[in-house]
């Protein structure tokens, strides 16, 4: 396994800060405390947002008084509201997510890009670390020291067991940066993440050798996360249900989180991360640029 | 149908099948592979293959594809050719009959028949087996059974002699187109058309390579042929028991001699060695040899020169009569008659010069070829020249100067010395004291009386026979064997070694002991195998057959198997 330092956290970090300028996290329904976020609601801000008709009870300040000129009619007039939203940014610490460099680096500017989005939108931001076997929340001192991930921990099964105990905020957007890489039902792990009404993102960094391993012959496959061994004659029989198993792991996720609103993007650790980033998390409106 | 391999080496592709099976069978050390998805293939083939077993049987095509490849090319290498069975083939076998070749004659069938199949390749075979004896017939004929038929009782025993008579006759039998083995026992420069096949291998030897009698005395030497120490009991028999006994340590290349006197009353004994690889040269006969008795008369006239009763006394087995009767020889120095010595026993006639006439000294006197003068020398002979006088009708001249025959011989045997003793230097000249002996000897020869005799195996026998008297018979170790009148010349003694007798009649003529005494044969340190040239077999071979009809294909099969295996692999990887 691939070693890695605060100094490669801090690196990545200062790395995905120019990117982070350009694209910012969206968001569907921003809600929170009063804040400098439009929200999507009816508030109080300056902008207006629609008419109505005026009813007993309403603010007579709102009242329209163009439109009653105009019409005859009594029109009231909405306003925006002004929020400043929640983030709850969740980072799988699974060895599957950190056991190589690329894909590791993709796994860490995703974390970053999310986390530095929401910090330039003035978002409330927590972070937990989640392990296989439990869920720490971090500081916004340890990201910034590059003290908040721990080296992977090889424990087997329960890899799903840290994301239940992460408390998620009841309006944060859920960010779950996570490979997926378990043998969970995907129910199971989309729904916790909407659960109460949230709203969630899950980013899935992937290796392209995962999609297409170049495996042939006589192997020992050893799990990254079990150090459970298989040896496995490796022919073109096998790859194919190989193939066939992964693409319906991820399908069977994409079902999930579209049954349950939530959105999902993959995102290579292969190439460039801004052009990654737009095959498939531009794409669904996850990332879009600040305009 | 046998197939001709004209390049052997060629199988050496052959190596190629294990190693591939090896690499097939060993090359599959499982790879460990950090993964992140196992649970993903946990799920898609649950069941777990093992990695070496499984190879074995997925990748049986592609060895099976690789393993007819290195086939093919194998048979491309090794040229097969299919002989023509139509075609039979002559060889005519010369096989060496010195006695040295019986130390190998165990193996010789089989390692010909080893030698001759490749060259034979199933076709039909017209072999013929001869003896390089001079003289000797065919041995045998007819396919390749024809050679232990032929060899079966073949027991060599001749010393070194000339093959080439008999490997012209196997020439003539086998035409330009037939194939000649001469098989020996020891490596030499092959000879044009034919192939050289030895069958000999150092053997160490110790052998009895000569016999010496001096009166009652006698002496053997016994010689190591070996290259390390030999021990070697022997034995001293006559009649059937052992007079002496004893054990010879010889080192190699040592001569001991054995030596003792005849035991009284016997007049043969024979002394035998430990039996060896070489058996003929173990054992030697020795008789007590006696001498024909020369009767020689000398008239009065005679004995006054010297140079007679030196010659006489000179000369073993010589009894000087005092009267013509009886005499076998008669010595005489009177006047030349005109017809010369006629009748009567053998003459030796000097010509007495009566006038004494002073004549010129003549030397330079020049020999005609004849075996009482050959090689002799004349060099300072001084003499008067005789008068001038026609030869007798029967006469032979032997000593010439000029036009006038100094010396001549007649029937009788007769010989006539026309030079005066008393006016030369006859007495004192080597070429003349050893013409007299030699003719005493022939004299002595013509006697039909007993002799004994040590002689070697096979030499030539010299038997007064007289004509009309019958056949002579020889008796000797291997079995009796009668010659007539016509071909007394062939007269030899047994190649047998042993005692032997010859006998006219009744009359026995000679008793001798014929011993093997060439040493050539007895040396085996030089003996070496010498298989058949393979080049010359194969283009013989060759010769006889058709290229393989599929050859012109076979690059193709090769291509065609490369690619077929190649995308196997690709499709594979």
């Amino acid at each position: 396994m691939d070693e890695f330092s605060p100094e490669e956290l801090i690196e990545c970090q200062m790395s995905i800060r120019p990117l982070a300028a350009r694209y910012r996290l969206c968001l569907q329904k921003p809600r929170g405390r009063a804040g400098a976020q439009m929200g999507k609601g009816v508030g109080a801000s300056v902008e207006i947002l629609d008419h109505r008709p005026f009813v007993l009870g309403d603010d007579p300040r709102h009242l329209d008084w163009n439109a009653y000129a105009r019409t005859g009619q009594w029109v009231a007039k909405t306003f925006r509201p002004e929020v400043r939203p929640s983030v709850d940014l969740a980072f799988d610490a699974s060895n599957s997510m950190l056991d190589v460099a690329d894909k590791r680096r993709r796994a860490l500017q995703l974390f970053y890009l999310v986390f530095e989005g929401a910090e330039r939108m003035g978002a409330s931001v927590k972070v937990h670390c989640v392990y296989p076997d439990r869920a720490e929340p971090m500081e916004r001192d340890a990201i910034q020291a590059g003290q908040w991930l721990q080296g992977p921990r090889g424990l087997s099964g329960a890899q799903i067991g840290g994301l239940a105990r992460v408390r998620w905020r009841q309006d944060a957007l859920r960010v779950w940066v996570s490979d997926l890489l378990y043998p969970e039902i995907p129910s199971k792990v989309v729904g916790p993440l909407v659960r109460g009404a949230g709203q969630a993102v899950i980013l899935v960094p992937f290796a392209p050798d995962e999609v297409a391993p170049s495996w042939a012959g006589n192997l020992t496959l050893v799990d990254v996360e079990s150090g459970e061994e298989r040896v496995q004659y490796v022919d073109d029989r096998v790859l194919d249900k190989y193939r066939s198993a992964y693409l319906g792991h991820f399908a069977a996720y994409s079902e999930a989180a579209v049954g349950q609103g939530v959105a999902l993007a993959r995102v290579s650790a292969a190439g460039d991360f801004e052009a990654s980033l737009g095959a498939e998390a531009v794409a669904l409106g996850v990332f879009a640029p600040w305009t | 149908m046998d197939l001709i391999v004209t390049q052997p080496w060629g199988a050496l592709g052959l190596v190629g099948l294990p190693i591939l099976l090896a690499i097939h069978m060993l090359r599959q050390r499982p790879q460990a592979i950090r993964t992140t998805t196992l649970f993903l293939l946990e799920a898609a083939s649950p069941r777990q293959l093992k990695g070496r077993q499984i190879d074995r049987v997925s990748k049986w095509m592609q060895l099976i594809l690789r393993w007819l490849f290195v086939l093919v090319a194998t048979w491309f290498l090794i040229s097969p050719r299919w002989p023509q069975t139509s075609k039979a083939l002559d060889i005519a076998i010369v096989v060496d009959a010195s006695a040295s070749m019986s130390a190998f004659s165990e193996d010789l069938v089989r390692e010909l028949k080893s030698q001759i199949t490749p060259l034979t390749q199933g076709r039909k075979v017209r072999l013929s087996v001869l003896s390089s004896a001079p003289g000797r017939p065919l041995m045998a004929k007819g396919g390749l059974d024809a050679l232990a038929r032929g060899l079966e009782a073949w027991r060599p025993n001749l010393g070194a002699h000339d093959s080439r008579l008999a490997i012209d006759v196997a020439r003539g039998r086998v035409g330009p187109q037939g194939t000649i083995i001469f098989v020996t026992d020891h490596e030499a420069a092959p000879e044009p058309g034919v192939w050289r096949l030895s069958v000999g291998q150092p053997v160490a030897n110790v052998a009895v390579t000569g016999v010496k009698v001096a009166g009652e005395s006698w002496q053997a030497t016994v010689h190591s042929y070996a290259l390390e120490a030999q021990t070697r009991e022997f034995k001293v028999m006559a009649q059937g028991q052992a007079v002496s006994t004893g054990t010879l340590q010889m080192d190699p290349g040592q001569t001991r001699v054995l030596s003792g006197e005849f035991p009284k009353g016997q007049e043969r004994i024979e002394i035998q060695l430990d039996d060896d690889a070489l058996s003929i040269d173990n054992q030697v006969t020795i008789i007590r040899p006696r001498t024909k008795r020369l009767g020689v008369y000398v008239t009065s006239d005679a004995q006054a020169l010297a140079a007679v009763g030196r010659l006489l006394a000179a000369t073993p087995g010589v009894e000087v009569l005092q009267h013509p009767i009886g005499a076998d020889l008669q010595i005489e120095w009177r006047a030349e008659p005109i017809e010369g010595p006629t009748g009567g026993p053998a003459k030796l006639w000097f010509v007495r010069d009566p006038k004494r006439e002073v004549r010129q000294p003549a030397i330079s006197a020049v020999p005609a070829p004849d075996p009482l003068t050959d090689d002799l020398p004349w060099q300072g002979l001084v003499f008067r020249r005789p008068p001038p006088r026609k030869l007798p009708e029967a006469a032979v001249g032997l000593l010439w100067k000029g036009d006038l025959a100094l010396v001549y011989r007649m029937p009788g045997p007769h010989l006539v010395v026309r030079i005066d003793p008393t006016g030369s230097n006859l007495d004192r000249n080597p070429g003349f004291i050893l013409m007299l002996a030699r003719f005493l000897e022939q004299v002595r020869a013509g006697l039909p009386r007993e002799e004994a005799l040590n002689l070697e195996v096979g030499v030539p026998l010299s038997i007064p026979a007289q004509p009309g008297a019958g056949p002579v018979v020889v008796r000797g170790p291997a079995g009796r064997e009668s010659f007539s009148e016509a071909t007394w010349r062939d007269l030899k003694a047994p190649q047998t070694p042993g005692a032997f007798e010859v006998f006219q009649g009744e009359t026995r003529l000679l008793v001798g002991a014929a011993r093997f005494a060439d040493v050539r044969e007895s040396d085996l340190k030089t003996a070496a195998p010498q298989a058949l040239p393979q080049d010359a077999v194969a283009a013989r071979a060759r010769a006889h057959s058709a290229p393989d009809p599929l050859r012109p294909y076979l690059g193709l099969v090769l291509i065609l198997l490369a690619l077929a295996s190649y995308r196997l692999g690709r499709s594979r990887s």
